[in-house]
């Protein structure tokens, strides 16, 4: 549709010019005094006028006539009239649909963004003839696609439908499967706008630069942080070359402040490669790590500072300063939360050695620790995994509790909780959850089985218990009950039973083991392993542990919380929105938000209040997690490359041009012909 | 305007009026005893005339030898030798002072014709505002003049000359509404001749201001008139000039003026540029002659 408008109407107030030119012209400019001599020359027959003030008529002349003119032509200019050829036959928005979305500048939300831009089409071209709008994450949606578009609150509900929560972040290439998704459902001429925080080189992917010559490409760009959890985001890539394998750290730091980190690239015995990175608010480093072919056990290990979170948004798991024990991540015991927890796990399971200790043995035992490091800088230390020899005589084994409903069923019924704060969801599941309170009682008893350990979970495809001693031989033991080999654990027995139907007998084909763990002096604190089977006991353990046992919760999921055993008889309040709350128990309550949003949970814990971040945002309304914009930008790409288009958030483009700077051009060679003809008043 | 010192002006015109003389006149003039031949009889050795002998005449003045052939006793008569009065009537109306180039060249002419009259031993006198300078008074009397009278020359009564048979002189642009028969005709009685310098500016002779004016008379800043100047109106401005300037002619011949025309520049181009054309002027017309 072509029509003539004006980019910036405003630009007529310079209209008025021409009252005060006429003014100029009508009080200054009409007769210029001038004494001459004879004056009975200038007239042909009527005598001199008298003096004194006179009402005439003003002269139109020409020169009043080539500045209103010139008046008239800079007033266009300045309104900046363009001339519409065409528009697109389609409007495509396609939102970025990862987690770190959730962060936006301080001034305009994604979803406003985009309704800011939709709504402009609709003005400037009568509107669109297709609108679409997808979102891009672990599969492209599509939230609203209508051909013969006219404008109305539809589309603006399927903005509302856009969450940036539920994608892992591989919008890379989600954006390109997106695009080409796009391209299939419209034709003809189309304008394509790309909302993301992408980094804008992934502008000159393939599938989203071959544009073609009908269709234009806009990347919109925004950054944002997360102030309020400080978090750094961290993801992984890992490729083949065919020469081995390349591990890509990148760290993007959304805070604020600049901070730095260590990325550390482990085996099971040593540290093979150290990279600080310096993150600068706002930016993004990246990391590489060739990885040799080995079969030895490698773990990416990132340190922060304590002040800083890590969030993982492949896996959507946001760490808190409370403990933070995962496969990857270290534990920061500088934090005095996590000190305290860490604590609190280690009495959980019998143990009575401090912290200091812990750390001295650290130092002292390499071999065990040789997952570990200990940092001499300002950053955290690792957590300490060794314990105490247990307290003689209560090395009793329980028995296997029974399973409440069969193994075969998937992870995540409904009886069945998930643990885990690091790594890529369940590590182990318990059969039936414990509950209660902190029981401090012998050393390792509070980690007692049975626990399925999943082999398939890739967080436990590295767990190999090759060599270690589950089960001291006792020659008393029916050994028809046992399915399984025994591992003989020195003195004590680790595993003494099987249940039949998960274990082939082959042991190393075993897709699953039930662990009845006892933490005996044996030598599974000093296998390799042992730290991470310690974190995810641990983690386990947190389940029993006061405070909550996760951080993300989906709208619905049960929200569960136990009471430190020193809280008073109020076991605590949530607060957050439209919270249903259901309390079971002093010591513990289970919550149902029954919409998504951020929760604090308020607990007493030594005759203080202290308040825990329930829930992360899930909200359907824009995030909450209001940070700063540190990149704000549009790019206009066109077939062939990339073209920096208006940074200001401008989607006035691609049609203006020349009119704005002819009329200009006009205005000022009018003035510049009435100033030469006044200087040589040239008769016509 | 751009401002010349008179007083450099006056003796300027002094020292470029040296080798010249006023040449005389047809018409005879009177004067007290000086050097010009005069219109009575004198004392000069210049024959002019003979009349009869009258009892009591010097009998040294027979001519004895138209007696001898005549039989009459007749006196030679001798040509009287005076010093002829220059009456200069300078205009110093505001028209005169509009450009400076007018100004200038009225008084270069107004010094000039003093000496050159001095040369010819005659006794210039500068009249202006009624008032008279003569002898050792002309040249301050010519620097205290101001351009700047509100009234037309021909608007005003005409001065007596000096003596009679005074030769005139009048200096001035006579840019006057007022019919100039009986100013000139005034001016002529009793003058043994009139020597007119008209002076006129450039802007006056072609006005090359175009636009809308409010042309203010000079000597009169109670007439004005709103005028758009173009090529029309220019042209009828010239024509009236014109014809002002023929009917001026046509009076000054009638009465034998001596006329030079100056047309000068609208400023005041340099001593020595506004006296070579006033000399040149006064030469062409043959009221100077060197001495």
């Amino acid at each position: 549709m072509t029509g003539l408008t004006f980019l910036n109407p405003f630009g007529f107030l310079a209209l008025s010019g021409l009252v005060f030119v006429g003014i100029i012209y009508f009080f200054y400019r009409r007769y210029k005094p001038r004494k001459i001599s004879g004056l009975f020359l200038w007239e042909s027959s009527s005598r001199p006028t008298r003096g004194g003030r006179q009402l005439t008529r003003p002269v139109v002349s020409r020169s009043l006539l080539l500045d209103l003119a010139a008046v008239f032509c800079l007033a266009l200019a300045f309104a900046s009239p363009a001339i519409m050829t065409s528009s697109p036959a389609g409007l495509i928005l396609i939102l970025d649909n990862t987690f770190s979305m959730r962060a936006h500048n301080n001034h305009v939300t994604v979803r406003q963004w985009a309704g800011q831009l939709l709504t402009h089409a609709e003005n400037r071209h009568s509107g669109p003839r297709q609108v679409v709008i997808l979102t891009a994450g672990d599969k492209p949606g599509v939230l609203f696609n209508q051909e013969l578009y006219r404008p109305n609150r539809d589309v603006l509900k399927a903005l509302d439908q856009y969450d940036p929560y539920d994608s892992p972040d591989d919008s890379g290439d989600s954006l390109t499967t997106c695009i080409t998704l796009a391209r299939e459902l419209v034709a003809g001429p189309v304008d394509i706008h790309i909302f993301t925080d992408q980094n804008k080189q992934l502008a000159t992917a393939p599938g989203i630069s071959a544009a073609g010559a009908r269709e234009r490409l806009f990347f919109h760009t925004i950054k944002g942080c997360f102030p309020n959890h400080a978090i750094v985001e961290a993801w992984r890539r890992v490729s083949q070359d065919g020469t081995g394998e390349n591990c890509l750290i990148g760290l993007a730091n959304y805070t604020p402040h600049d901070s730095e980190a260590q990325v550390i690239l482990r085996d099971s015995h040593q540290e093979l490669a150290r990279r600080s990175l310096s993150l600068k608010a706002g930016s993004i480093a990246n990391v590489s790590f060739q990885l040799q072919p080995v079969q030895d056990q490698l773990t990416i290990a990132i340190q922060v500072p304590p002040q800083l979170d890590i969030l993982d948004t492949d896996s959507r798991v946001c760490l808190l300063p409370a403990p933070r024990l995962s496969l990857s991540y270290m534990i920061n015991l500088q934090d005095g939360e996590t000190r305290e927890a860490v604590e609190r796990a280690l009495l959980a399971c019998g143990d009575t050695v401090s912290l200091d200790k812990l750390n001295g043995i650290n130092t002292s035992n390499s071999s065990n620790t040789s997952n570990n490091s200990n940092t001499a800088n300002t950053l955290p230390a690792l957590l300490i995994t060794s314990f105490e020899p247990p307290i003689p005589g209560h090395n009793e084994i329980k028995p296997l509790k029974l399973l409440s409903k069969p193994l075969s069923q998937p992870p995540g019924s409904s009886n069945e909780k998930r643990a885990g704060l690091g790594g890529k969801g369940t590590v182990m599941t318990l059969a039936i959850g414990n509950g209660g309170g902190v029981k401090r009682s012998h050393t390792g008893m509070a980690l007692t089985g049975p626990y399925i350990v999943d082999l398939r979970h890739p967080l436990c495809r590295d767990l190999d218990f090759t060599g270690v001693y589950w089960v001291p031989v006792q020659e008393n033991m029916d050994k028809k009950q046992v399915k399984v080999p025994l591992v003989a654990a020195g003195e004590l027995p680790l595993y003494y039973f099987a249940y039949s139907p998960l274990y082939s007998p082959q042991f190393h084909e075993y897709d699953e083991l039930v662990l009845n763990l006892q933490v005996f002096p044996g030598n599974i604190t000093r296998h390799p392993a042992w730290p991470i089977l310690f974190a995810n006991l641990v983690c386990e353990c947190r389940e029993r542990l006061p405070g909550l046992h996760q951080s993300n919760y989906y709208p619905g999921e049960f929200l569960h919380w136990i009471n430190f055993p020193d809280s008073s008889f109020n076991p605590g309040y949530l607060m957050g929105e439209n919270l249903q709350r259901s309390i079971l128990s002093t010591t513990s309550f289970t919550a149902v938000p029954s919409k998504p949003g951020i929760y604090r949970l308020y607990y007493s814990h030594s005759d203080r209040e202290l308040a825990q971040i329930a829930v992360n945002s899930c909200v359907r309304e824009e995030s909450d997690l209001q940070g700063l914009a540190v990149m704000n930008e549009t790019i206009e790409l066109t077939a062939g490359g990339i073209q920096s288009g208006n940074k200001n958030n401008d989607f006035r483009n691609g049609r203006f041009s020349l009119y704005s700077w002819f009329f200009l051009l006009i205005g000022v060679i009018l003035i510049l012909i009435n100033w030469i003809l006044e200087k040589r008043e040239v008769i016509l | 305007m751009e401002y010349y010192d008179v007083a450099q002006l006056i003796v300027h015109a002094g020292a470029k009026a040296g080798p010249y003389a006023l040449r005389p006149r047809g018409r005879l003039m009177r004067g007290p005893a000086g050097l010009l031949p005069g219109s009575d009889s004198g004392t000069s050795i210049d024959f002019y005339d003979y009349r009869s002998y009258q009892p009591g005449d010097d009998l040294r003045r027979v001519d004895w030898r138209v007696y001898a052939r005549s039989d009459q006793l007749v006196i030679r008569r001798f040509r009287a030798e005076i010093a002829p009065v220059i009456d200069i009537l300078l205009d110093n109306s505001a028209s005169m002072g509009l450009y400076a180039g007018k100004s200038a060249a009225a008084s270069y002419v107004a010094a000039f014709l003093a000496e050159t009259g001095r040369n010819s031993r005659g006794r210039p006198v500068l009249i202006y505002n009624n008032r008279r300078f003569s002898g050792n008074d002309f040249e301050p009397g010519l620097g205290a003049a101001r351009f700047d009278l509100a009234d037309d020359m021909m608007g005003q009564p005409v001065p007596p000359p000096s003596c009679a048979r005074s030769l005139r002189v009048v200096i001035g642009d006579f840019l006057s509404p007022h019919h100039p028969d009986h100013f000139w005709s005034s001016l002529a009685i009793d003058s043994a001749g009139l020597i007119v310098v008209h002076i006129l500016a450039d802007s006056e002779r072609v006005p090359n201001c175009y636009g809308g004016f409010k042309f203010i008379d000079v000597e009169n800043a109670l007439q004005h008139k709103d005028i758009r100047v173009n090529g029309s109106t220019i042209q009828g401005y010239q024509d009236r000039l014109n014809a002002h300037l023929i009917e001026l002619d046509e009076t000054w011949k009638r009465l034998g003026a001596t006329v030079i025309r100056l047309d000068v520049n609208d400023s005041f181009t340099g001593l020595d540029q506004t006296g070579n054309s006033i000399i040149a002027a006064l030469i062409a017309r043959e009221v100077i002659t060197r001495s």
